[in-house]
């Protein structure tokens, strides 16, 4: 997600649904990735991904084509994810034993219990923690980009992270003692 | 220092987030301290799990394929909308305000007057072409029981106008408090 697009962009803007698609191709995944760790849920990441590229089309005319896209694309994953996942957060908890219908049959395969003790974990972590965890350590951005993606300092985001860090091992170590 | 202390620090090291100095006073103190060492290790293993999520992004491509057709079509349904600058979005903004301002008293006093109920209708004037009115009805007379008079209707909802931007963080929420009739 860190090239740049400034070409199809600027074919995008100039009404090229074609260009459009292939940024969307670019980038769907790392999108559809980070909202599935961020919301859990593939309906619903799908939901939020979708509703990330229908904004950057309605605001295609607002980009500089120099700029880098995927800082953009991060923080309205976040912001997006975030008005769903509190929608959601009301009428439902996470079914670990769902079927994950997006995944292929790799993932299905590797240690489905680990990943999905994993996947409760990470939504059972509080909302600016999780965002902060996600983007540091399962998309590997540095903490000075994760802070400016989510308009925080870096000392806030290193104490969120560590904060994560410690609540991902204690509430694994809970839910294994649990399954037992 | 105590263990408390270094917490956060083993944490953050687990990502390589620690700047030397600070990497440096954590491995002294674990030289020193086997329950930090034991959750250092508790904290590097749930990492390297954690890590495994990241690197399964195996995405079925008939399920991928299908939603990017479901994106596509709602684009195609979209219409290209003109992106106004900032400084044209607060001029516009600010006008529909001063707009909601200054036609808002006049329209609320546009309201007819209703006569009360059993008084006289005043004489109407003659038709345009030059004959008399026809007869109007008598305005039936009601008289009410004041047990039976219509408790007042609430206060009507403020008007709510969300402006979105081109900034996902500003999103312009404008209240525009109606009056009642």
């Amino acid at each position: 997600m860190i090239d740049r697009d400034g070409g199809l962009l600027r074919e995008a803007k100039a009404g090229d649904r074609a260009a459009f698609e292939q940024v969307l191709l670019r980038h769907e995944r790392r999108v559809l990735v980070t909202a599935l760790h961020l919301l859990g849920r593939w309906e619903d990441a799908q939901d939020a991904a979708q509703e990330v590229f229908v904004r950057l089309h309605r605001y295609l005319g607002r980009f500089d084509d120099a700029l880098d896209l995927a800082p953009w694309l991060y923080r309205m994953t976040v912001n997006v994810c975030r008005d769903i996942g509190r929608k959601r957060a009301a009428h439902d908890e996470l079914d670990p034993n769902a079927a994950d219908p997006g995944w292929g049959p790799e993932r299905s395969a590797r240690s489905a219990e680990e990943r999905r003790i994993l996947e409760a974990v990470l939504r059972r972590l509080p909302e600016k923690e999780r965002a902060a965890l996600v983007l540091r350590d399962l998309e590997g951005l540095p903490t000075r980009e994760v802070a400016r993606i989510l308009g925080s300092s870096e000392a806030t985001v290193r104490s969120q992270v560590s904060s994560a860090r410690l609540r991902i091992l204690k509430l694994t170590e809970r839910f294994r003692r649990e399954r037992i | 220092m105590s263990c408390d202390a270094f917490e956060k620090s083993l944490a953050l090291d687990a990502g390589g987030d620690l700047t030397p100095a600070e990497a440096a006073r954590l491995e002294a103190h674990l030289e020193a301290c086997a329950p930090c060492r034991e959750l250092a290790r508790a904290i590097q293993e749930s990492q390297a799990a954690l890590k495994v999520l990241s690197q399964e992004d195996a995405l079925e491509e008939d399920a991928l394929a299908a939603w990017r057709r479901r994106v596509m079509a709602r684009i195609e349904g979209e219409p290209r909308r003109r992106v106004l600058g900032w400084r044209w979005a607060w001029a516009v903004a600010a006008a529909m305000a001063l707009l909601a301002v200054l036609t808002a008293p006049q329209l609320l006093r546009r309201t007819p007057p209703v006569p009360p109920v059993g008084q006289a209708v005043p004489p109407a004037a003659g038709m345009p072409n030059g004959l008399p009115q026809p007869p109007r009805p008598p305005v039936p007379v009601v008289h009410r029981h004041p047990r039976h008079r219509r408790a007042p209707a609430p206060a009507p909802e403020p008007l709510l106008v969300k402006l979105e931007t081109p900034d996902p963080n500003v999103v312009i929420y404008w209240f525009v408090e109606r009056k009642g009739n």
